[in-house]
């Protein structure tokens, strides 16, 4: 094709395809999973349910099926855009081609799920200073703040994102053989909030700059 | 008359008005796309994009569909199997026209 009109085709493919998280919407759903996950090991920890180790590992996989098959399934997302986005900016479809390469997000995703098991084994023999965590949260919610998902980042990579950090923070002082679930939680409270912040400050922002179309 | 002129001269004149242009590239790129967002794409007046596409859905270029997102009324424009074809020839005309320019300059 004529290189012009190519780049234009894939200009507008690129914008079509950032146009899901143009009004905050999927961050927002994403940042309630990952809170909702944190609140509830905190809940977990703190009401002294934790009594086996293999109950607490089998409700850590639980609740992260939960939150991936969550952000996987659009359903409550499109339910709200139809109601929020499109009488504002128009509704289109996503295509199904994909700009980045297959193969490379299928790595991304391989090495977000690494991450997020060598995670869980960090976090699980970790027991020094927890609040470290909190920070790991912190610094990873605000890199996700700063750089804007874009298509090359699946769902699972940005996990993987949030597991790099609180890897790194936890193997610090991973010494101990005791089975701590309480750094986790936070790490995914502060993710969950700071994503949740992000969103509703991204919505917000939308909804005032795109009035309804009369 | 040099293939290259002919090949000018062969070319979708549907198409080749700079708005009816950009509608088809916004289609091209996606599977379908309501009223709203191709305005806001093109950056054109309501009756401006309204008239322009009714001649593409004419020529059998696009299909227009009325539906419904919920409540919100959906007027859904996407490129039929005939417009995508006429696109791609367009681009390949144009890229034979460039080719020449190229090479003779």
């Amino acid at each position: 094709m004529n290189t012009q009109v190519t780049d234009s085709v894939l200009q507008a493919e690129r914008r079509a395809r950032s146009y899901w998280d143009i009004d905050g919407l999927p961050i927002i759903a994403q940042a309630v999973a990952v809170l909702l996950a944190g609140l509830w090991f905190l809940y977990m920890n703190y009401s002294g349910a934790w009594s086996r180790r293999t109950s607490e590992l089998a409700s850590i996989v639980c609740v992260m099926a939960v939150i991936l098959d969550t952000l996987r399934k659009p359903g409550v997302i499109s339910w709200l855009k139809a109601r929020i986005t499109y009488p504002r900016t128009g509704y289109v479809a996503r295509s199904e081609q994909k700009v980045w390469p297959e193969g490379r997000g299928i790595n991304f995703a391989a090495l977000g799920f690494v991450c997020l098991l060598i995670g869980f084994w960090a976090v699980a023999l970790s027991v020094e200073t927890p609040w470290i965590c909190v920070a790991a949260g912190i610094v990873t919610g605000l890199a996700l703040w700063w750089n804007p998902v874009r298509e090359k980042f699946a769902y699972l990579d940005i996990l993987g994102i949030a597991c790099v950090g609180m890897l790194a923070a936890v193997l610090l002082n991973a010494t101990h053989s005791v089975f701590h679930l309480q750094r986790f939680a936070f790490t995914l409270t502060a993710l969950g909030t700071l994503g949740l912040v992000k969103g509703i400050v991204m919505l917000l922002r939308y909804v005032r700059r795109n009035p309804v179309q009369a | 008359m040099t293939p290259e002129l002919q090949e000018l001269a062969t070319l979708d004149r549907l198409i080749h008005e700079p708005a009816r242009l950009m509608i088809m590239t916004v289609l091209y790129a996606v599977p379908e796309a309501d009223f709203i967002y191709l305005q806001r794409e093109c950056g054109l007046t309501q009756g401006n994009l309204s008239s322009h596409l009714a001649k593409l859905e004419e020529a059998s270029y696009v299909m227009i569909t009325k539906t419904f997102k919920g409540k919100y009324p959906l007027t859904i424009c996407s490129l039929l199997k005939r417009g995508r074809d006429a696109f791609e020839e367009y681009v390949r005309k144009m890229r034979v026209i460039n080719g020449s320019q190229k090479w003779e300059g």
